[in-house]
């Protein structure tokens, strides 16, 4: 028995990438393997994203060009980590917020033995470079 | 918080941010303002006879309003509650996204738990504030 797509279930999967303008597509290319795979919710907040994404500044659409690459190298669980640990941060004062990519790079400069205990749970000591 | 304070709210918030909104959220929105408009009927009172003499003005909230009244306002004002918690929850994943993918931080600062970990140490982590 054939079957046939019903528009309530198209509706239900969210937009397909063939649906979209070519200006959207564009803009999330790097999404497309795995467009289909993303809930409707998600393919519409990216739908959004890509509506805001001429009215931003041309140093941060290439940044998230770049990070569009990253985002879909990790995987779901990953993802939701990522975004939990963004909303903690994003509650830090603007004093310290405004120091958080010091910090990032200082974290970097750190040994590989002292990041692999931090990311253990252990406390490191000594300083970055040290 | 009452029915006008409600209203205000909205009218603040639909004023600074209608431009934005996507057009299916427009389309709701017309849709709930036509539907508010149907169940108005000015050729009927809309007050009882005993509350006649009243002279209410703008959306007429408050007392001696009457049930033809109050409940297409009511419906109305629910579903842009509804409709406009939902378009700020949603406005504010897209920042989240935005920010996340456009922010200062790689993203792999934000994958990485030795750099939250790092954060705590040097007591820059909010649950240490």
């Amino acid at each position: 028995m054939p079957t046939t797509t019903r528009p309530a279930d198209a509706q239900a999967r969210g937009t397909a990438w063939s649906k979209l303008t070519p200006e959207q597509k564009s803009i999330l290319a790097p999404l497309q393997p795995e467009w289909d795979k993303l809930d409707p919710e998600r393919r519409k907040r990216w739908i959004g994203l890509a509506a805001r994404y001429p009215s931003l500044p041309p140093d941060r659409q290439q940044r998230i060009q770049q990070r569009m690459h990253e985002w879909v190298s990790l995987t779901p669980e990953q993802r939701a980590q990522a975004i939990e640990r963004y909303k903690r941060m994003k509650q830090l004062p603007p004093e310290k917020h405004d120091q958080l990519h010091q910090r990032w790079r200082e974290y970097q400069e750190l040994p590989e033995e002292q990041r692999q205990k931090l990311r253990e749970g252990r406390e490191a000591t000594g300083s970055p470079g040290k | 918080m009452n029915e006008n304070d409600v209203a205000g709210r909205i009218v603040a918030w639909l004023n600074q941010n209608l431009a934005d909104l996507p057009a299916p959220t427009l389309r709701k929105l017309q849709a709930a303002r036509l539907a508010a408009m149907a169940a108005y009927r000015p050729d009927r009172p809309l007050w009882g006879h005993s509350k006649a003499g009243y002279v209410l003005s703008g959306w007429g909230l408050g007392r001696g309003l009457g049930t033809r009244l109050v409940l297409p306002v009511a419906i109305v004002l629910a579903s842009l509650t509804g409709l406009i918690y939902w378009q700020m929850s949603s406005h504010h994943e897209e920042e989240l996204d935005t920010g996340l993918l456009a922010g200062e931080l790689p993203i792999h600062a934000y994958t990485d738990p030795g750099f939250e970990t790092w954060l705590k140490h040097s007591n820059y982590a909010p649950s240490q504030q």
